[in-house]
């Protein structure tokens, strides 16, 4: 019983994938953060203001406790080392997303977030679009994410490093390619339904009975003035049809696991619900964004789209190793 | 070490990492606090995700939360976070709840910022609501209420 249930672990976490699917996530993701940590003025401007806070307002997410418990477990970091952190981050971001010493990059850019995050979110208020985000770092940093589409792998294929891989696979798949996107897609799913649970457990159908999402709409459009937000929010049939719809995207967002064509329509989804709450709402989830990247199969659909493209096209050089 | 057994372990240290990962997030994503483990976010970056959870009906009004400061001229004088030096978030999720609850030693840092940056003392936080309401002719603002109002002890 064991063994089966091993061998099946092992078969669905550790089957052999496209490296070339994990490459794109990364730069897609690494890609996203990097851009969340500009303009450097405001982000070190916050850092500086949040960094002179009195003290009765530090309150220290327990994870940053264990970042800065080589200094004193109750060490409040200043300015001057927030500062190096955050150009450590912009640095490792940058080698990250183009794949130089990829996986180091990875987990420096991973614990330079996770650092910089924390400490913003130890001040007695903790927001929610950053989380998932960190964890999808730290499993690209510990998966094989710079194998393809990377300074890593060009200078592997031109130099006189030997491209064979342990285990015998090619340089094009790996055991290890698949498991940070899975994970990726466990976590947000676990999120989603979260989000679908909590709304069911407190409000019930009364969630979706059009009001509900109207206040919020109208909330958000009234406290940053925007006027789509205020049009959005009087369209009740409208507002109606998406809080139903929110509800039951969310709640059946796990079904891709199970399913995973069915990123075809969550991925296309939530990639608008994101960009309605963000231009009606000022509610940024592009993270959230970002990580619909790990639920694309980006190289068999470069395949397909390669097929269509017809007789042409289909000179060039195609991957010979089986579609996932 | 052959690289069979190098192939095991990886995959052993992954497995762990990736049933760690997944068991935190399924812990904060529903709050199951079990002995220290408080709840989120404790254990950020895995969160519960229960913004926007309450329900809301019809005629319910949109309040705008305003603080008023009151100087010890007794001068009212509106309070936005830039004044404080703080982010919006900060300013409504600490200060407002800490004028809610009565909560004075949770206002006394932000009274703190605001005497040391205009150097005039501050001798009460009052929350205003300032509420909106949905008709068939749009958002109609409604009378402002008191919310709250919080007094600090005379040093």
């Amino acid at each position: 019983m064991i063994e089966r249930l091993q061998r099946g672990w092992t078969r669905y976490w550790f089957a052999p994938a496209p490296v070339v699917d994990l490459a794109v996530a990364r730069i897609v993701i690494v890609g996203v953060q990097l851009y969340i940590l500009f303009p450097a003025q405001a982000a070190l401007g916050r850092l500086r203001a949040d960094s002179v806070l009195p003290g009765e307002l530090y309150d220290p997410l327990p994870i940053l406790h264990l970042l800065v418990a080589p200094l004193g477990w109750t060490y409040r970091p200043g300015f001057e080392v927030l500062e190096l952190v955050y150009w450590v981050a912009v640095g490792t971001g940058v080698t990250a997303l183009i794949g130089l010493f990829t996986n180091l990059s990875l987990l420096v850019f991973a614990w330079s977030n996770i650092f910089l995050a924390a400490f913003k979110w130890s001040f007695g208020d903790v927001h929610h679009q950053n989380g998932l985000i960190m964890i999808a770092l730290v499993a690209l940093a510990l998966g094989p994410a710079g194998r393809s589409l990377s300074v890593d792998s060009w200078r592997a294929r031109f130099g006189a490093r030997n491209v064979d891989q342990p285990g015998g696979e090619d340089q094009h798949t790996s055991r290890f390619a698949l498991w940070p996107l899975l994970l990726i897609r466990y976590v947000m799913a676990l999120a989603y339904f979260s989000a679908a649970y909590r709304k069911m457990s407190v409000a019930g159908v009364d969630w979706m009975n059009g009001y509900t999402l109207q206040h919020y709409v109208l909330q958000d459009a009234v406290r940053w003035d925007i006027p789509l937000g205020l049009w959005l929010g009087q369209q009740f049939w409208l507002i109606q049809a998406l809080s139903v719809l929110t509800v039951v995207w969310e709640g059946t967002f796990f079904l891709v696991l199970i399913f995973p064509r069915l990123a075809w329509f969550y991925v296309p989804v939530g990639l608008g619900f994101h960009t309605m709450t963000w231009i009606a709402m000022r509610a940024g989830f592009f993270q959230f964004m970002a990580l619909y990247a790990a639920l694309v199969p980006w190289r068999a659909t470069w395949l397909w789209w390669l097929n269509r493209r017809g007789p042409g096209l289909q000179s060039l050089p195609v991957d010979p190793t089986p579609q996932t | 070490m052959s690289s069979r057994l190098t192939g095991r372990l990886q995959i052993l240290a992954v497995s762990v990492a990736i049933l760690v990962a997944v068991t935190l997030q399924g812990i904060a994503a529903f709050a199951i606090t079990v002995g220290p483990i408080e709840r989120p976010p404790f254990l950020w970056p895995f969160l519960d995700y229960p913004m926007y959870e309450q329900p809301r009906y019809a005629g319910e009004p949109i309040v705008r939360q305003v603080v008023v400061g009151v100087l010890a001229d007794s001068t009212d004088i509106v309070l936005a976070p830039a004044d404080l030096g703080v982010t919006f978030w900060q300013f409504q999720n600490i200060l407002n709840r800490a004028i809610l609850r009565d909560d004075q030693a949770g206002a006394e840092a932000y009274r703190g910022i605001y005497e040391e940056r205009y150097g005039r003392s501050l001798v009460a936080f009052r929350l205003e609501g300032h509420p909106l309401v949905m008709t068939e002719d749009g958002l109609v603002a409604g009378s402002p209420v008191v919310l709250g109002s919080l007094g600090f002890d005379p040093e």
